[in-house]
């Protein structure tokens, strides 16, 4: 049987609920937290808290705060103030789009988020 | 008289034809609901056994969870007692937190031994990038890490080393 599934996608958090019986149900995280960080490392495959706790040591590979990029082309005013503190690597991608870089390998918005 | 029986039955026929497409429509509308109930009900019960399994999950958790949260909220106090320690020479204060310490491990908690590991972000947080002879060494530890009966409840907070060549 099929599951609807719901996002609230947060720059910071995310919260992911469940539909049962007709109303939503917050799943909460391995931590027992009813959000998550919307941080990925996609080379290791780790979200949330878990990737959140090495971005001191891995900034270069974390993302974080990526819905600040979403739906942005790369020469966009907000993306050029974004580039100068963000620790990851942003670049153009389809359409001029901006897209995240991590180890030589682009990733989309949507591919990113946790 | 044959030939006008004939006319006869066909003039029903097509007088029945309407009438048979109306049934035929009404009976696929019919079945169509019929479906959507029985979407509804799969979807129903897949629900409640879900419900029940989570019900009975959900309420060992809590009672582990209120356990978990409880001994969160007295960890800062064993952080103070160790770090009164390095200050503190004191026989009274060791045996004090020797014994809070057995309590809590009496519990099911258990400190997480990462001193000069590999850093592993399942069980630390990194704090801080230092100087080190080998690469992702987790080599100072600053806030201890505890797991509740197999389970983090708080990482450890560790500086990790970083060879500088």
């Amino acid at each position: 049987m099929s599951k609807i599934l719901g996002i609230d996608l947060g720059t910071t958090n995310s919260c992911v609920a469940v539909m049962e019986g007709g109303k939503p149900k917050v799943i909460h995280s391995k931590e027992g937290r009813n959000t998550v960080p919307s941080v990925v490392d996609p080379i290791k495959r780790v979200v949330g808290d878990v990737a959140k706790r090495q971005i001191v040591i891995n900034p270069k590979n974390t993302i974080f705060s990526v819905k600040r990029l979403m739906g942005h082309r790369f020469t966009d005013e907000s993306v050029s103030r974004d580039i100068k503190w963000l620790p990851y690597a942003i670049k153009s991608g389809r359409d001029g789009m901006a897209v995240v870089e991590v180890n030589g390998k682009t990733f989309t918005h949507k591919k990113s988020l946790p | 008289m044959k030939t006008k029986m004939k006319q006869k039955v066909e003039d029903m026929e097509v007088q029945l034809d309407p009438i048979m497409d109306e049934v035929e429509e009404a009976t696929s509308q019919v079945e169509l609901e019929r479906d959507e109930y029985k979407n509804k009900l799969l979807r129903a019960l897949a629900d409640y056994h879900n419900l029940e399994k989570r019900v009975a999950d959900e309420r060992q958790e809590f009672g582990r969870r209120a356990v978990q949260n409880f001994i969160l909220r007295i960890l800062p106090f064993l952080d103070n007692l160790e770090q009164a320690e390095v200050f503190v020479k004191d026989k009274g204060l060791e045996i004090v937190k020797a014994s809070f310490l057995e309590l809590l491990e009496k519990e099911g908690l258990k400190r997480i031994d990462v001193l000069n590991k590999d850093y592993d972000m399942h069980v630390a947080e990194a704090v801080d990038l230092v100087e080190g002879e080998k690469d992702n060494v987790m080599v100072e530890v600053v806030r201890n890490g505890y797991e509740f009966n197999g389970q983090i409840v708080r990482p450890a907070q560790v500086k990790v080393s970083k060879k500088v060549s």
